[in-house]
């Protein structure tokens, strides 16, 4: 009897797919997402190995080659000074992604730190924190940047750092309201009740249960800090020349739009086609990681 | 088939889980019939099938039927459009669910809720309709009646909301009331009260009951008769007394054993190991059979017994096993 | 005579919710309280169990909360081994915390969907700097204690049913070898076949590691399966306290429910829960008086004068609104908080 009784012991289940496992498949399984992972991936090639891809350099100035139309020797014709476009595409992908990236970590750094202290700790942290954080919101873009123009001048810490304030806010209040709820569960209360210290609640407990709807907006934010690379440097107040840029080459093409379209629609494209690619990955994360949807567009 | 309402038969599947399985149980007229079952058994869902209140679900198929006796049969509730199959939930079956809190529309008051079938299916006027409101509030022993249907439910207690379910139950006089689970949530004292309500109302209107809880200690005080539910199976049925002292199914056997009872002091609880199964892998043999410390026949493991009336058992008392013809090992008295 | 394990003092607990707003008249916005505990004492001795029993309001769960400290304690006080923490902070706190554990009503809730259970089982150890280096071996250890394979650690919560779920957080309880367990609700959410499951798992430790267990049901069955003791409370305080061989007499034969005859219990509320469970066996000859009280239980904000039981007691009389009642000795180790003591053993 007894030794019938042990045999029926519960099987334990099977080993659970993991996280990035599951993330993988997803991504795998929606063509749109797939595109999306691809696009991504050629611009980071662009990115890191720009100098390598790319056939001209970006300041090969030519003037008996400018304005040139699309063709064999320039696939996306030249500029009004004779340099590739393409190449210079191609090598500006670098200074949109650092700048992106460096940006949104120094927002996801700040604005989560921020966030979870204060959703965690609340009373007068939390008001002193939230209040910071909409100050931070009423500055539009533009506004900031030519603040810190006015103190670093131009150039691309410039852009990092406005972009980097400008997007803090909105880390702050996801990682806020989902560090809210966390810490209403009753694992967190068992945390508290065997001794753990609150350090160690929100390293344990909190930040993982909080990490979906954040790793979603940061996605979303990549893809909006591209944009905003792109406008900071079209008004001259990012990256300055003869750096290639996007948005310094949509400046620089104004004058020659009935001229020459390629100039402006091919930084354009790249434009466009990376903050889509962007933004369709945040949606397949978002379905994967948080499909209650508790993360915010900005 | 006697009796005001019941289920043959029936059903229940949603895509590759198997929810119910050949459900059958029926209720007379001032009968209680008791469903017991723990999570996972399908002793909700039988009911909910049967009246038509399951969820839409993709790859929701239903077997089997349900019917209404009495004066007016139905032959088939599952055949009957939506529409003809509300109009039958109040004038002929009354609900009473588990929570009280959620049951109940936060916005409307007392008087509106109760009033709302009443003017629906009675086509009562207002004024009528509130005069019958008063008296089925006094029904259910909700003290100063008339100023308690201005309340509104969050101002009631979990006790008085319950009362407050049952009295909307009843308000269009039907012939059965289902009650899902509807002192699970409420204190013992008040639990108490509510089984004290549903018996006397019982008693004095007649109206069939059918009490679903996976408390057996509840059933036994209030059923005339038990339908023991597991995995989506009645695996055992019958007169109170005779599932009580008679069982012949070790489910029955195990659940009636594992209780603590007020005293009766064992050392270790008798219990049964393992969880209950997984819908969608069901076994091929008995549904119990993994779980199962008796197995007295070769064909438990591969064929699925039949719902039948054991030898020397009292007519009614089927039950689902073919353990049950080796009398030793399941009887009441035996231990595992 | 040695100091018991816990001991706890005249413990009150107030709740202070929003009440009514600002006005231009009073600026400043009154907070109304609830005593959720209103002066409760109680010991438990090494390796014994108490349990505590209640309806919705009684304050068994609150007063649990207040020995881990997770709510703030208005007056009163804690002692561990006589040593007082009722205002412990910081090192001291997180002592009192390894030495009693506590597993929640909710196995699933408690615990962290994103970690695996040998993760979640570990952390107290994490917690206290306990067995460094040897972590996973005791993991493993603590599960067969509880009767999971040891293929259950590398899995996530979502992947177990409820019983298994309370067999984790149970070992996770006893992770930091504690010598207090409160189970609160321990078994409330579980079906009938796995509750047997676990109190069984819960006598077997306790026999096994000597534990001290604070058992908090309102399922008096199973309180009077598990206690050595039993307190009964309503509405935040003490009603009767006794050894539950004192409050549960054993019925005589098999099928009788002759329970709350005396010399039982001793107070009209405890009588009244007596006789509120059902028989478990509708075949018993059930000579309990019938007791069905009348009315809800009172609002905790405004709870009556004197006795608070006495709205539903059906042998309250007035002296009975005009002071609470203090604790009458019935007998050795048994007491109830009532005026009329002999009527009540007589319900």
């Amino acid at each position: 009897m007894t030794s019938h009784a042990a045999a029926i012991v519960d099987a334990a289940p099977p080993a659970p797919v993991s996280g990035w496992r599951q993330v993988l498949d997803a991504i795998v399984r929606r063509p749109v997402a797939l595109v999306s992972a691809a696009v991504l991936l050629v611009v980071v090639l662009a990115a890191v190995a720009g100098p390598l891809i790319a056939p001209y350099p970006a300041n090969a100035v030519d003037l008996s080659r400018a304005l040139q139309p699309p063709s064999g020797a320039h696939w996306f014709g030249t500029d009004e000074l004779g340099r590739d476009v393409l190449s210079r595409v191609v090598l500006a992908a670098r200074v949109s992604m650092l700048v992106s990236v460096v940006s949104v970590t120094i927002a996801f750094v700040v604005g989560v730190t921020l966030g979870l202290v204060a959703g965690y700790a609340g009373g007068w942290a939390d008001t002193l924190a939230m209040r910071a954080v909409d100050v931070m919101f009423a500055f539009p873009v533009l506004l900031l940047a030519l603040s810190i123009v006015a103190i670093l001048g131009p150039g691309l810490t410039t852009a990092m750092i406005a972009i980097g304030v400008v997007y803090t806010p909105i880390f702050a209040r996801v990682a806020r309201a989902s560090t809210l709820s966390v810490r209403e569960e009753s694992y967190v209360r068992a945390a508290r009740g065997m001794g753990a210290r609150p350090l160690g609640i929100i390293a344990r407990h909190v930040l993982p249960n909080v990490a979906a709807p954040l790793i979603v907006q940061t996605s979303l934010s990549l893809a909006f800090a591209i944009l905003s690379e792109a406008a900071l440097s079209f008004l001259g107040l990012g990256v300055q020349p003869p750096e290639p840029s996007w948005g310094r080459m949509l400046f620089d093409a104004r004058g020659y739009l009935d001229q020459a379209w390629w100039m402006a629609v091919f930084p354009g494209l790249a434009v466009f086609v990376t903050v889509l690619a962007f933004n369709l990955i945040g949606d397949t994360l978002r379905d994967v990681l948080d499909p209650s949807g508790r993360e915010a567009r900005r | 088939m006697t009796g005001v309402f019941g289920v043959e038969g029936l059903g229940v599947r949603i895509g590759e889980a198997r929810i119910l399985d050949d459900v059958t149980w029926s209720v007379d007229r001032g009968e209680t019939l008791g469903i017991v079952g723990e999570s996972g058994s399908g002793k909700s869902m039988s009911v909910l099938a049967a009246t038509g209140l399951l969820p839409a679900a993709r790859g929701l198929r239903l077997e089997g039927r349900s019917w209404l006796g009495g004066d007016a049969p139905v032959d088939n509730l599952l055949a009957l459009d939506a529409e003809r199959l509300r109009r039958l939930r109040g004038p002929r079956i009354g609900f009473v669910f588990q929570d009280p809190a959620t049951s109940l529309n936060p916005l409307l008051s007392v008087e509106r809720q109760l009033t709302e079938g009443l003017e629906e299916h009675r086509g009562m006027t207002r004024r009528d309709a509130a005069r019958r409101a008063i008296e089925l509030l006094e029904l259910v022993g909700i003290p100063d009646p008339e100023r308690r249907l201005q309340s509104y439910p969050h101002q009631l207690s979990g006790g008085m909301r319950q009362r407050v379910m049952i009295a909307i139950a009843l308000s269009c006089d039907p012939e059965v009331l289902v009650a899902d689970e509807p002192t699970t949530a409420l204190d013992v004292t008040i639990q108490a009260q509510i089984l004290d309500v549903v018996a006397e109302l019982q008693h004095r209107l007649g109206t069939a009951v059918v009490w679903i809880s996976h408390d057996l200690g509840v059933v036994g005080g209030i059923a005339d008769r038990i339908a023991v539910l597991y995995g989506g199976q009645v695996v055992e049925t019958g007169d109170v007394r005779d599932i009580f002292a008679g069982h012949r199914h070790p489910y029955t056997a195990g659940l009636l054993a594992s209780r603590p009872k007020l005293g009766h002091r064992t050392d270790d609880l008798a219990m049964i190991p393992g969880s209950p199964p997984d819908p969608r892998h069901l076994p091929s043999g008995c549904v119990f059979y993994d779980r199962c410390t008796v197995r007295a026949d070769e064909r438990c493991a591969s064929e699925r017994p039949p719902l039948a009336q054991p030898s020397g058992a009292a007519a009614g008392h089927l039950v689902r096993s073919f353990c049950a013809e080796h009398p030793a090992s399941t009887s009441a008295g035996a231990s595992s | 005579m040695t100091a018991p394990l816990l001991e706890v003092r005249d413990l009150e607990v107030v709740f202070r919710v929003p009440g009514e707003s600002a006005t231009l008249r009073r600026p400043i916005p009154k907070p109304l309280e609830v005593r959720a505990v209103a002066g409760v004492s109680l010991q438990l001795e090494r390796g014994q169990t108490l349990g505590l029993v209640g309806e919705s309001g009684s304050g068994k769960s609150t007063i649990a909360q207040a020995i881990m400290r997770l709510v703030d304690i208005e007056s009163g006080s804690i002692h561990l081994d006589g040593i007082d923490l009722t205002a412990a902070r910081g090192a001291s706190l997180r002592e009192l915390r390894r030495r009693i554990a506590m597993v929640h009503q909710d196995p699933f809730a408690s615990l962290n969907p994103r970690r695996t259970i040998a993760e979640s089982i570990r952390e107290p150890m994490e917690v206290h700097g306990l067995r460094r280096g040897s972590r996973r071996e005791r993991v493993l250890e603590l599960l067969e204690m509880v009767g999971l394979d040891a293929r259950f650690a590398d899995r996530y919560p979502r992947q177990l049913s409820g019983g298994q779920r309370q067999r984790v957080c149970i070992a996770r309880a006893l992770a930091s070898d504690p010598e207090i367990v409160i189970l609160d609700e321990a078994t409330a959410s579980l079906d009938v076949s796995v509750q047997a499951q676990i109190l069984n798992l819960l006598q077997r430790l306790q026999r096994e590691h000597g534990l001290a267990y604070l058992f908090i049901a309102h399922d008096l069955a199973v309180v009077e399966h598990m206690s050595d003791r039993v307190m009964v409370l309503y509405l935040g305080r003490a009603m009767e306290v006794a050894d539950r061989d004192a409050l549960f007499v054993e019925a005589a034969a098999e099928h009788s429910t002759d329970v709350a005859l005396a010399p039982g219990a001793a107070h009209p509320y405890t009588a009244a829960l007596l006789s509120a469970i059902p028989p478990s066996d509708p075949l018993a000859t059930d000579s309990r008086q019938r007791m069905v009280l009348s009315g809800d239980v009172p609002s905790p904000l405004s709870p009556p004068s004197g006795c608070v039981f006495r709205t539903r007691c059906p042998i309250a009389i007035e002296a009975c609104a005009e002071t609470v009642p203090p604790p009458v000795t019935v007998a050795p180790g048994h007491e109830s908080w009532c005026i009329r003591v002999d009527e009540a053993r007589r319900l």
